[in-house]
């Protein structure tokens, strides 16, 4: 199609320069080379561009360096199999016999964030491990001080690794966790805080910000629910806590749930919105464990246990009387 | 970091169909709209042409033309307008080539019903997406791979990659260039739900 070359010729030139311009080093004059090239015609362009999109897909696994673990290989690890499904990145790393290196430059605090349904699980260098549920954001400080995390919003569960030394931080709106050897879950709503205990011990705080300054030991089973400025301990038994943790496999557990609640929880995930709208119908109960991405499957079920009907819609699912 | 399709959709409002685009909103566009559909292009153009040989030409031709178009005025719908292109380019190769009937050429309306499908790239998250990275880097060349993996991951520049590996920088080029295309083939032209099978 374009003058002079053929496109298989054009593809090599494109890949020089894509290798050129992300591996090597790169000056204005290098630039205005490349523009110059890409300005001949389109054909260069579109060639080029298909790359240079392949090299920023690569950033992802760039993006992963502050999380890798510091000593491998990582098969020694307990739970590796399990923890490490979406970080698959760090396995060909171990496959190539790579050591991981300490990255220390980035002054930013990294910021990983999920989608809407999307979940993720961030592996700490200490061994830590902290997996994100849906449409969370969770920053970590950048450098030594790797254990100070602010969770923005959503849900996270955390595995932490003890270090007396350095104590692992979960800042989270006017409070902060702190852990002392422990697995947690915490979750961030518009105006509701939780904290939950699995194992371990972890003091909750209040930071400088709160109006209410308190300070709790928590002990395993114990749930802190923060709201509007008012504090509440609470326990759980352990299996209440862990069917919380549902959502790490893909599932939501209910237990003597409300309809409505469970309507909310569905709809954290996206898919088609649930809509309770009977009121009669959002008091009822419901049981039992559920796919999280399928909440045709929830209201299924809800119709055939409560005969309620079923309105499906292009976005969203009725339940009416 | 997460890629995040809400975002793309509010990107998509900024580029109107039906406008004209500068150079930047073009590429963006392409990245966005177009790439993801590779795996679908090449599965069209691989069962509608005889010679395999030449079927990475024919994708960047139909790319060239698309994008010829669409700096003039940006198609409402990206894939058909790509399927169009691509239909009516294997038509002007046979009437120039003489080599296939006409009739070879899949009606592109009866692609209809694959196209309305939503492209797997739009609900990607990243979990999914490092699978597919690491599938992908995997069953690379090793040298390529190894050039690659120092570059992305390890931070590597490319002399330093050239120490590290023993080779030349030259060679290190080579590698490197020869790495990224075969990702490209791989991350775009390849289906992901058929890359899961055995």
């Amino acid at each position: 199609m374009s003058e002079g070359f053929s496109q298989t010729e054009i593809a090599a030139q494109a890949a020089e320069w894509a290798q050129r311009r992300h591996f090597w080093q790169w000056s204005d004059s290098d630039q205005v080379e490349l523009d110059a090239w890409l300005a001949q015609s389109m054909a260069h362009r579109v060639a080029y561009w298909r790359l240079n999109a392949t090299v920023q897909r690569t950033e992802r696994l760039t993006a992963l360096k502050p999380s890798l673990p510091e000593r491998l290989p990582i098969w020694q690890r307990p739970g590796w199999l399990i923890t490490f499904r979406s970080v698959a990145a760090l396995v060909l790393l171990a496959a190539l016999g790579m050591a991981a290196r300490e990255y220390l430059s980035a002054p930013a605090p990294q910021v990983f964030a999920t989608t809407v349904g999307g979940r993720e699980v961030i592996r700490l260098k200490d061994g830590s491990q902290i997996e994100l549920n849906t449409d969370t954001v969770l920053k970590i400080a950048a450098g030594t001080a790797a254990r100070d995390v602010t969770l923005e919003k959503g849900e996270a569960y955390f595995q932490i690794h003890h270090d007396g030394a350095h104590p692992f931080r979960v800042n989270v709106g006017t409070h902060r966790v702190i852990d002392l050897g422990t697995r947690f879950l915490i979750r961030k709503d518009e105006n509701t805080l939780e904290v939950s205990l699995i194992e371990g011990r972890a003091r909750f705080d209040a930071t400088a910000q709160s109006a209410h300054p308190s300070s709790i030991d928590m002990k395993p089973g114990d749930v802190v629910m923060a709201e509007n400025g008012r504090i509440n301990l609470t326990r759980k038994p352990e299996h209440a806590i862990v069917s919380q943790l549902g959502w790490r496999t893909g599932v939501v557990v209910f237990d003597s749930t409300r309809l409505s609640d469970a309507a909310a929880e569905f709809n954290r995930y996206g898919g088609k919105k649930l809509v309770i709208a009977d009121p009669e119908a959002a008091k009822l109960k419901i049981e039992g464990t559920f796919q999280l991405n399928n909440v045709e499957a929830f209201a299924d079920a809800i119709q055939v246990a409560f005969g309620l009907r079923v309105d499906t819609r292009s976005d969203e699912i009725r339940i009416t009387h | 970091m997460a890629e995040s399709t809400d975002i793309k959709r509010k990107d998509a409002g900024c580029i109107r169909p039906g406008a004209a685009m500068n150079t930047s909103d073009l590429e963006t566009w392409f990245v966005r709209e177009v790439l993801p559909l590779e795996a679908a292009l090449m599965q069209f153009l691989q069962h509608n042409w005889r010679n395999q040989s030449d079927i990475a030409d024919l994708r960047q031709d139909v790319y060239e033309r698309v994008c010829l178009a669409a700096q003039e005025q940006l198609p409402d719908n990206a894939k058909a307008f790509v399927f169009r292109t691509a239909r009516n380019l294997l038509v002007d190769r046979i009437r120039r080539e003489h080599v296939v009937p006409i009739e070879a050429v899949e009606d592109v309306d009866a692609l209809s019903v694959a196209m309305e499908e939503p492209g797997p790239e739009r609900a990607v998250i990243a979990r999914d997406e490092l699978r597919r990275l690491q599938s992908a880097l995997d069953r690379l060349p090793p040298r390529a791979r190894e050039a690659i993996v120092l570059g992305r991951i390890e931070g590597l520049q490319g002399n330093e990659i050239a120490l590290r590996m023993g080779i030349t920088e030259g060679v290190v080029s080579r590698h490197l260039a020869s790495g990224i295309s075969a990702l490209a083939d791989m991350l775009y032209g390849e289906d992901a739900q058929s890359r899961r099978k055995p």
